[in-house]
């Protein structure tokens, strides 16, 4: 993965299927956010001014910030590359090319294998744990106590919100129901190290979570999704989010069954990366706010 | 918006949905890099830095500068953003209203920044001010530590107000 800002901004789509999923979710957010796809806009858009001058000073601050892997900017991208890197176009296409020449929609359908419910609450909890992590990285720990911490993590905005909007629609509503965290936090107390092991997510990061043990990872995620726990309750009541209406919204997407709902979120989870989309995004408007706050 | 309901109720060749996935996948677009020089500044800078390896001028810890944010500053209740090596970060808001936001920078390793205040005539407890761009006003402490408030409502002279209020003193002595 590149390590010049402006590339990898650039390299963002335009339009695909994961830019058509969160233009569906934005109504949960409205106004949140755009699809950024250039440095200069997004500095334009995350500071407000319009000084060619001074646009130049943020951009160029901001690539020496990125650009230098101390600053943690680069791994948090790459830990969000990870949460989705089965979610990619290749894994779509090797599906799709194994499918034969038979092959109809339903048939598609039938090969996208659901997860068991265990590894589904097990990702969508892993999800938010790599969330907290990738925040820490780009922001480090704000203030001196938890409740400073809590509150920076609350007043994230723009992109985070767009993402975790499309966590709790995609990852929590459809495959989990309305009583998502408490099935996330019940799962994750009780799964087996085999239950983890079942995770191709849990496997990918498990190198990256700190503790050597996999008792010591499963803990620290727990922990981690627990006292996110009213952040997200908070989240989803604020916004007015119900089960019905984002399944609706999803249905109207894929046009699926009520009963293929566990199909609808195994082909969202392959052929859409919103977590490195909207992070590179996410991490992209911290580095130029901090660049803006030192030039 | 997308919707895949042809899919489901036709049968579709193989070659068909590769090509939708090539569809989904998405445009691809090779816009002409405007900041190319500054990748390459930056590119010298990284170099220059791990050349000097131990050597290269250290950063404040972010935990240091905490203490100089006021918990409130012009009605606005503050909430830590950012807390990196040699840079902090807060925003103040009132009635969920952003009022300013305010940011402390160690510039030990960015010289550029400092030039800025070579042409300042304007001084607050004895150190320069400058502004650069609408929205923000600063101040060089000790020719290292750069405060600075940005504000999308307020005036250069209430900015400035606001610097008044943070103990540049206990700035100077870290």
């Amino acid at each position: 993965m590149t390590n010049n800002l402006e590339e990898l901004l650039s390299s963002l789509p335009e339009s695909n299927m994961t830019v058509r999923l969160l233009n569906l979710l934005d109504y949960l957010v409205p106004g949140e956010w755009s699809n950024i796809t250039s440095l200069h806009t997004a500095v334009r858009e995350a500071t407000g001014e319009t000084d060619e001058d001074v646009l130049g000073a943020v951009a160029g601050r901001a690539i020496e910030l990125y650009m230098d892997e101390d600053n943690g900017y680069q791994r948090a991208v790459g830990l969000y590359s990870l949460v989705d890197s089965a979610s990619t176009f290749a894994g779509f296409t090797s599906m799709a090319a194994k499918l034969g020449e038979d092959v109809e929609w339903l048939g598609f359908l039938e090969s996208a294998t659901p997860k068991l419910e265990t590894t589904q609450a097990i990702d969508a909890g892993l999800k938010l744990a790599c969330e907290l992590g990738a925040f820490c990285m780009t922001n480090g720990l704000p203030g001196d106590s938890i409740g400073d911490f809590m509150g920076a993590l609350a007043s994230s905005a723009k992109e985070d919100k767009m993402r975790l909007a499309a966590w709790v629609a995609c990852d929590c509503f459809l495959p989990l129901g309305p009583d998502f965290m408490q099935k996330i936090i019940g799962t994750l107390e009780s799964a087996s190290e085999s239950d983890f092991m079942q995770s191709g997510l849990f496997q990918r990061i498990a190198g990256h979570l700190p503790g050597g043990g996999l008792f010591e990872k499963k803990q620290l995620v727990t922990d981690n999704v627990k006292s996110a726990e009213g952040f997200i309750g908070s989240f989803v009541s604020e916004r007015g989010l119900t089960h019905e209406a984002v399944i609706g919204r999803v249905k109207e997407f894929l046009d699926v069954n009520e009963d293929r709902l566990d199909y609808a979120s195994a082909i969202l989870d392959m052929s859409t990366n919103y977590f490195l989309h909207t992070g590179t995004q996410s991490v992209a408007r911290r580095v130029i706010t901090r660049a803006y706050g030192e030039i | 918006m997308l919707t895949c309901s042809p899919l489901r109720s036709s049968g579709l060749h193989w070659v068909g949905l590769l090509a939708l996935a090539a569809a989904l996948a998405g445009c691809s677009k090779d816009p002409p890099p405007q900041f190319k020089d500054a990748a390459v500044q930056a590119e010298k800078k990284l170099e220059e830095k791990k050349a000097l390896g131990d050597n290269a001028p250290k950063e404040i810890e972010g935990k240091k500068l905490n203490a100089f944010f006021p918990e409130t500053l012009e009605g606005g209740k503050r909430t830590f953003t950012t807390e990196k090596p040699g840079y902090v970060e807060a925003k103040y808001q009132k009635d969920a209203t952003e009022v300013c936001t305010l940011t402390i920078a160690d510039l030990v390793d960015n010289a550029d920044s400092k030039d800025k205040f070579a042409k300042s005539t304007e001084k607050i407890g004895g150190f320069p001010v400058a502004t650069f761009g609408k929205k923000q006003t600063m101040v060089l402490v000790k020719d290292r530590y750069q405060v600075k408030v940005i504000s999308d409502t307020l005036s250069h002279d209430q900015r400035k107000s606001l610097i008044e209020k943070i103990d540049l003193k206990g700035v100077s002595a870290l």
